[in-house]
């Protein structure tokens, strides 16, 4: 795959899509958009994102849509899945928090909402292996997806006084004899930074700055007596800080903003192609100027050129969950939809179980999401949705689906809908038959974003 | 019309689901009994389909099977509308209804048999009409539309057509013969079956199986209410089934049904019978004991005369419970026997440790045999107005109640001790993931001393915070008398006191079951919310979907109305009562 020149033209890169002159508005276009702001789209959302442009087209992405792909209002769904999330966070079942949160991105109204909590999920990837309260996450869940595309100085804030950030990193206690260094060190490292670009001293004043920060019933708890109210010197700066201040000073550097920028790049752009300074430094500043406003960045992204050119098509790999659940509102199973529990399972198989990434620094995403297990895993899901005896149900029916939008050639309707441009005219040619989706759907092009 | 089709369709596949089910009898003889041979290893009776047709198209029943999602997908799928369409499209031509058609052909009865001694040679039906005129027309029209079908087809004619002894015979393929005999349609699985029963019927010589007094002595378990019976020769099933019945019970079936898995694999018959009346729906299971008997080992699975399972407690707010006899220490000393080798090992480690929560006694002759032979379970609703604080999933609290033998007064001490320890066990959990610990305490009724624990409260809850479940809880423990309850809930282990001083008292069986359908219904509806959104994650369903699921869940408990269960071992045969009383509103 050519590599695109507009990585080397950051000026150009950033300025806005004009389908007029960087190429028409087609199908590829638009499922491309669905696939990297969203989990793929219906038929009927591409049909009508193709009609409409990219501009509405982007902005229903952005602010989400008044109803689900089940015609379900977002506010009723909102209040579902509140009660469901509130039902079983108590009850410690893993498996069940994990299924509501399937369940939400399966049938939200703002898919976009829920792909940015999973990227903040990932940015502060936190596990219920040591956590061991549901409760716990499903609170962080809730503040990562109420700031999602919101504010991330909010958000940083308050994630160092969520109690399941805390326990993650033995920080239920933090006294000012023994300041713990682990969220100081996380917070630079992986949550602002970027490895390399602080020193072991500010870790040391920066830990000193929590102290007194503790979680006591699941609750988060400052303990003035345990602070250390002395003066501390966090990246040149003096002062008796408190760990908000150190958040403060954190997103003063300048290395802050670039090292959100290259995550939102890699999410929402590229994984292949490592990008120069050069081309994050736009995208870094427009954060700063938005004074770290995490949607306007984004919508940066998504109105972009770069976003728009073709070389930037499949430089992703889908991540399990995007897979399964993109799959499911792309093929239109949500009355009902799979079964929840299998779902669950099913992502756990292909390498991601949510709520449990496997270490501080989240999924390593990339290659990394494919071998010889989790692509039996990925193509067992896709039989399992077509088949009578998988837990997924026997959901899926590709002749109906096709009929439903009068395809008149439905393994050319599956390889529209699902991959468009990706195949040439001689595989197209392969996609026959009544089995032509689950063709589709178990190739290697169908893996990636 | 499409609407009347429609509602006449629901009714036929009710039916059709009601004779989907093992079939069978009365006290009556049905006509067509006498032409089943005394070798048939198996005989089914339906003495008054009619009475079933009216049960199974009943609006009550109809209204419970229309909201089964799978049912109404089924009544809408083409294959199914295209046979109601065949089959009302007969009805009228025949000048009346599908119903009424059902009811004039099968008003005199039905017997299914199975004959054969190494294979089932034979099997044929006889369905006898109220009305044989209307048999006759119904059968002629059937052939007509047939016959007609395949000429504008192009077909030959797909019936074929011979006598016998002066009986017109007819097939529509090798493995299907039928004839009009003496005024029922007999239906067999081949011509030679067919000669057979037609030879029987107008010679009336054979040696028929209701005069075989195995058969005439489990018929008397038929009565007049009776829906369905049906009879089974197992000696005969072993014989052309010897594989089967060669298979070894698992260890978790040789404990808990110990000799009624002998009885079905070694007995000679079986017999079931069913009822379904207004208010009652009922299934009666004769097992016959071996020839020679249970063996030594299975014997002592059984009570003594009249000294069977204890009564069921009574209690405020029950909701159901089970009563069982079973002597664990005499089944302990030969466990080596009925077990499987690693089933034993594992018992070995039981044997090892299970002692040490009882100040060092063995398991099987100081813990075991300790414990005399009647055991109790209590399941009652809680009052959650009580509690506090109230837990969003609200269980039904539940008790354990053993029987002490009266000369080991030391044992209940162990108990209670035992008890204790395990709190302090769950609390030790407790710790490691920093949940609520349970707080020992100790309460009093009627004089006696309750052990009792609790959920310590959640410091600086909110309103309207989640609840853990752990708060239907309160482990107790209290000794009455030589009984020994231990109850999910001190409130249970209260009621517990005045019912167990009044002495339960025996029974004749050695199981009993029951549970109020309509009370578990109240739990699950309390429950509601919990269970739809469950059912919305383990199948995907919308919000609706899902509540439409839950509520005919809840619709068919309180249909079911009281159920009870009971298994009763007399010197011939196991008998197995399953029992509804029916909520008629």
């Amino acid at each position: 795959m050519n590599r695109s020149p507009l990585l080397d033209d950051p000026s150009a890169a950033w300025s806005a899509y004009d389908p007029s002159t960087d190429g028409s508005w087609d199908l590829p276009r638009v499922a491309h958009l669905h696939r990297r702001a969203g989990f793929a789209a219906p038929w009927p959302i591409l049909q009508r994102d193709l009609k409409d442009g990219p501009g509405p087209s982007i902005d229903r992405l952005l602010n989400g849509e008044s109803e689900g792909p089940d015609g379900q209002s977002a506010a009723s769904l909102d209040a579902t899945m509140h009660a469901m999330a509130t039902q079983f966070a108590a009850t410690n079942n893993l498996g069940r928090v994990q299924g509501v949160w399937l369940y939400r991105m399966i049938f939200t109204a703002h898919p976009l909402r829920e792909r940015m909590t999973l990227f903040w999920h990932n940015h502060f990837a936190t596990s219920n292996a040591k956590v061991g309260n549901t409760a716990l996450m499903q609170a962080q869940n809730d503040l990562l997806r109420s700031h999602a595309l919101g504010d991330f100085r909010i958000m940083l804030s308050e994630i160092a006084r969520d109690p399941a950030m805390l326990a993650w990193l033995d920080c239920t206690a933090n006294r000012k004899a023994h300041p713990n260094e682990n969220y100081a060190r996380e917070v630079m490292e992986l949550f602002t930074l970027g490895r390399g670009r602080y020193t072991e001293a500010d870790i040391q004043q920066a830990a000193r700055a929590f102290t007194g920060s503790f979680v006591q019933n699941d609750r988060f708890k400052e303990v003035a007596s345990q602070h250390d109210d002395g003066e501390k010197t966090i990246f040149g700066r003096t002062g008796r800080f408190k760990g908000d201040d150190v958040a403060a000073i954190l997103l003063e550097q300048p290395s802050c903003a670039e090292f959100l920028s290259a995550k939102l790049y890699r999410h929402f752009l590229n994984e292949v192609d490592p990008p120069s300074p050069e081309l994050i430094a736009p995208l870094a500043k427009s954060l700063r100027d938005a004074d770290y406003d995490i949607k306007s960045t984004v919508e940066m992204i998504l109105r972009s050129r770069l976003f728009h050119a073709t070389a930037s098509r499949r430089r992703r790999i889908k991540s399990p969950v995007e897979l399964c659940v993109g799959t499911i509102r792309s093929l239109e199973i949500v009355k009902p939809t799979a079964s929840i529990d299998a779902l669950v399972q099913a992502t756990e198989r292909m390498g991601q179980s949510l709520y449990a990434p496997p270490s501080v620094a989240g999924w390593e995403g990339g290659p990394a999401w494919i071998n010889t297990t989790t692509t039996l895993a990925r193509s067992n899901f896709v039989l399992g949705l077509a088949g009578k005896d998988g837990g997924l149900g026997n959901r899926f029916a590709p002749r109906t689906l096709a009929e439903r939008h009068h395809a008149s050639d439905p393994s050319e309707f599956f390889v529209n809908l699902l991959v468009q441009d990706a195949f040439d005219t001689n595989v197209r040619g392969r996609m026959r038959g009544d089995g032509a989706a689950t063709l589709v759907m178990t190739s290697p092009e169908y893996q990636l974003a | 019309m499409l609407r009347t089709l429609r509602r006449g369709g629901e009714r036929l596949l009710a039916l059709g689901l009601l004779l989907g089910v093992p079939i069978v009898a009365t006290a009556q003889e049905v006509p067509g009994s006498r032409w089943v041979s005394n070798e048939a290893f198996f005989y089914a009776e339906v003495p008054h389909p009619v009475s079933a047709i009216d049960r199974a198209t009943s609006d009550r029943v109809a209204s419970l099977l229309k909201a089964v999602p799978g049912y109404q997908k089924a009544l809408e799928g083409p294959d199914v509308r295209k046979v109601f369409d065949v089959v009302n499209l007969v009805a009228s031509q025949l000048g009346t209804t599908w119903d009424k058609a059902a009811r004039d052909l099968t008003g005199g009865g039905i017997v299914v048999a199975a004959e054969g001694t190494n294979a089932p040679d034979r099997v044929f039906l006889v369905m006898t009409p109220s009305d044989v005129a209307f048999a006759e027309k119904a059968h002629a029209k059937l052939l007509e539309l047939a016959r007609a079908d395949a000429t504008s087809k192009g077909n030959p004619d797909p019936i074929k057509e011979n006598e016998h002894r002066g009986v017109k015979a007819y097939s529509v393929g090798a493995n299907e013969a039928h004839a009009i005999v003496n005024g029922s349609l007999v239906i067999a699985n081949s011509g030679e079956t067919l000669k057979v029963v037609i030879d029987r019927a107008l010679d009336g010589k054979t040696s028929s199986i209701v005069e075989d007094p195995s058969f005439s002595e489990r018929h008397k378990q038929a009565t007049p209410d009776t829906l369905a019976w049906a009879f089974a020769r197992t000696d005969r099933l072993r014989t052309l089934d010897p594989k089967r019945y060669a298979a070894k019970p698992d260890a978790g079936a040789t404990f808990l049904f110990g000799p009624w898995t002998e009885a079905a694999l070694k007995g000679d018959w079986a017999a079931l019978g069913l009822t379904w009346t207004e208010s009652k729906m009922a299934a009666e299971l004769s097992l016959a004991t071996p020839k020679d008997g249970y063996s030594d080992a299975m014997k002592r699975y059984l009570p003594a005369k009249g000294s069977g399972a204890p009564r069921p407690v009574s209690v405020p707010n029950a909701i159901g419970g089970a009563s069982l006899w079973r002597d664990l220490s005499s089944i302990w000393e030969v466990r080596a026997e009925i077990f499987p080798p690693e089933t034993v090992q594992g018992l070995a480690q039981l044997d090892t440790t299970a002692g040490t929560f009882f100040g060092g006694r063995d398991f099987g002759t100081g813990v075991l045999g300790a414990l005399a032979s009647r055991w109790n379970i209590v399941i009652a609703d809680q009052d959650f107005a009580k509690m506090d604080p109230v837990p969003d999933v609200k269980y039904p609290a539940f008790a354990v109640i053993l029987e002490l033998k009266p000369d080991d007064e030391e044992f209940a001490t162990r108990l209670k001790s035992a008890f204790q320890s395990f709190i302090g066990l769950v609390n030790l959990g407790a710790a490691q993931t920093k949940a609520q610990p349970l707080m020992l305490g100790s309460d009093s009724v009627d004089g006696l001393s309750i052990s009792t624990s609790r959920y310590l409260p959640e410091k600086g809850k909110a309103k309207g915070e989640p609840v853990n479940a752990r708060y239907n809880f309160s482990p107790s423990a209290v000794q009455v008398g030589n009984y020994f309850v231990v109850s999910s809930n001190l409130q249970l282990a209260k009621d517990l006191v005045p019912a167990l001083k009044a002495e339960p008292g025996s029974t004749e069986s050695t199981l009993l079951a029951e549970v109020s359908g309509s009370a578990l219904a109240s739990i699950l509806d309390r429950n509601r919310e919990r269970l739809v959104m469950q059912n919305m994650l383990e199948k995907g369903n919308a919000k609706e979907q899902s509540e439409g699921e839950i509520q005919l869940l809840l619709n068919l408990l309180r249909y079911l109305g009281r159920a009870s269960l009971s298994a009763a071992d007399r010197d011939d045969s196991a008998i197995f009562n399953l029992d509804f009383q029916l909520d008629a509103k």
